[in-house]
């Protein structure tokens, strides 16, 4: 079992999470929490066979990744609802029920 | 304050040195990891290469940028262009029956009991007035089996049942029979040469193997497949019949064997295939099976051996390959069923069975035929077109394989050219969506995407050769 405390003010859990997830193949990963702001992470080996040597190092690198892409994410996704959206502008996903009812109707039942 | 803004795109360590960024429309470029750390901390400076390299494939955009987010959109439209051919793709079961008994076969019945095994006339005009209801702008039907040549008579009735309404439509249809090839007489030729019918068989390699792989009474599979692909060449016109293969772990030893026979016998493409995992083929995997990882050397293998002999002059695609640079390296899409996002089970292909039920992919329907009938859509004698392709089976497949929502594909940087395959993973793992980090799917896609984009950017030849495939499948 190898073990690694995280900072959440530097690592949010989300990134924490995404970071977990490639290390499943190899490793039952157990994430709990450790008290204010901080998680740990436990590494177990699926294989008993195979020690956790070099983990550390390599799930430190993920961490960075992470957080990178959440935070790339973060900058780029009003653009990337815009572009899926535009793309799409020809396909009919409006929802008729709301477009083509009178006004009588309660399609959504709102008035319960 | 940043003078330029990120346009969406994922990346991934490509080596020690170097970083790939892919953007949302496919496109793709290498950077050094120095200038990816200054890229995403908007320090690039505007004058470099990398900044007007990743500025023209839209990963950025400044002021200076015309209509990026337009121009954006239209590549991201084109490279879900599959969505418009909605089932497209129209599978035909017309018997189960079969005289061989391949070691990795997935349903195929040999029996004599053309009642309980063979499509029916009635059954086949009612499957023909589904594939009709496609909004499809052209489709392509597929007759097979079991061996659809034991059926010939529905093969000829939806042939020419299937013509006729194409034509009063003005819509264009093509014809494939999947076959062994081993049943076929003269009549029959004729009759695919009067209604240009393309042939598709199986070549396992050279005699020994493929006769292992492909066991039929009298041990000549591979004898009758070479003399029936010369008749039928001859026949049809040399292009109209195409072959493939299924790799056995026997056939794991024998990469340059099997690529060779491909080339003595005048072939100009090859799809090298792994064993799928339904059917027969699950429950004699452990004399036939293998590891994925044990494909891919294989794989590699034949593809070194496939680029020696592009190299020397003998044209030869390997199609897989061709798939995936098509999807790697052009602003398009291809109509490959199993890779796609969201999957292509149900709406980019329908499978009707002998039986008039109609499953989402082939693979659903070699599910059922082990007892599994959850991708089951309907049945042509019982259900709507409405019922069967808006029911909540091919919701519940649809909203499973859209990968951009998949752990671990949401984040991956091949995703704009990979999809998802909700029925494989049901049937090796038990659940529509994959678990990335352990899925044989992943492992054979992520391997060969970085295999071929790292041949691609490292050997001018490669390179060559890679864009004649490309070409020659904007041919095809």
């Amino acid at each position: 079992m190898s073990t690694i405390t995280i900072d959440l003010a530097v690592y949010p859990l989300d990134a924490v999470l995404r970071a977990c997830h490639p290390f499943t193949a190899r490793w039952y990963v157990h994430v709990r929490s450790a008290g204010e702001g901080q998680v740990t992470v436990d590494f177990e080996p699926r294989d008993e066979n195979k020690p956790p040597r070099g983990i550390a190092g390599e799930f430190a690198n993920a961490l960075l990744d992470a957080r990178l892409r959440t935070l790339i994410a973060a900058e780029t996704r009003e653009i990337r609802e815009l572009l899926v959206a535009q793309a799409f502008c020809e396909a009919d996903l409006l929802d008729r029920r709301d477009v083509e009812a009178d006004e009588q109707a309660d399609p959504r039942r709102i008035a319960g | 304050m940043s003078p330029y803004g990120l346009l969406p795109f994922r990346f991934v360590r490509f080596d020690a040195a170097r970083t790939l960024v892919v953007n949302e429309a496919g496109e793709h470029q290498f950077l050094e990891n120095d200038d990816f750390t200054r890229f995403v901390q908007h320090e690039l400076p505007a004058d470099s290469d990398s900044y007007l390299d990743l500025k023209a494939k839209h990963f950025l955009f400044d002021s200076e940028s015309l209509a990026p987010f337009e121009l954006l959109a239209t590549k991201y439209r084109t490279k879900k262009a599959f969505l418009e051919g909605f089932t497209s793709l129209q599978i035909f079961v017309v018997s189960l029956r079969c005289e061989h008994s391949c070691v990795y076969c997935q349903v195929s019945r040999v029996s004599a009991d053309r009642v309980r095994y063979d499509m029916t006339e009635e059954t086949a005009r009612r499957a023909l007035d589904l594939a009709f209801r496609s909004p499809a702008p052209q489709l392509k039907i597929e007759l097979q089996g079991g061996e659809p040549l034991l059926n010939f008579e529905r093969v000829r009735q939806i042939v020419v049942e299937g013509r006729r309404r194409a034509a009063e439509e003005g819509r264009p249809v093509a014809f494939v029979v999947t076959t062994n090839l081993a049943l076929l007489d003269d009549d029959m030729l004729l009759f695919f040469r009067e209604h240009g019918v393309f042939l598709s068989t199986s070549l396992d390699g050279p005699e020994e193997l493929h006769d292992a792989n492909r066991p039929r009474p009298g041990n000549d599979s591979h004898a009758r497949t070479i003399a029936n692909i010369r008749r039928a060449r001859e026949a049809l016109g040399h292009d109209r019949v195409a072959a493939l293969m299924t790799a056995t772990r026997r056939s794991l030893q024998s990469p340059r064997e099997i690529v060779d026979e491909y080339v003595r016998h005048g072939f100009t493409s090859i799809f090298l295939r792994p064993l799928s995992p339904y059917g027969f083929a699950l429950r004699s995997a452990r004399s036939t099976g293998y590891p994925m990882r044990e494909f891919l050397d294989f794989y590699v293998r034949a593809l070194d051996h496939i680029l020696e002999l592009n190299a020397a002059g003998t044209f030869l695609v390997e199609t897989y390959a061709q798939l995936l640079l098509t999807r790697m390296l052009t602003p398009f899409t291809t109509g490959y069923v199993d890779l796609q996002s969201p999957a292509g089970a149900g709406i980019g292909a329908v499978v009707y069975n002998y039986d008039g039920d109609v499953y989402a992919s082939d693979e659903a329907r070699m599910l059922a035929e082990m007892g599994d009938t959850r991708f089951r859509l309907g049945n042509v004698h019982r259900d709507s077109h409405e019922s069967i392709f808006g029911g909540a089976t091919l919701r519940t497949i649809v909203a499973a394989s859209v990968a951009e929502s998949i752990p671990g594909c949401s984040d991956c940087a091949f995703l704009p050219w990979c999809g998802a395959d909700p029925v494989h993973h049901y049937a090796t793992r038990g659940d529509l969506v994959p678990h990335i980090p352990t899925s044989d799917f992943h492992e054979k896609n992520f391997f060969l995407f970085k295999h071929l984009l790292s041949l691609y950017e490292r050997s001018p030849g490669a390179r060559r050769i890679f864009a004649s495939w490309i070409r020659s499948g904007d041919a095809a």
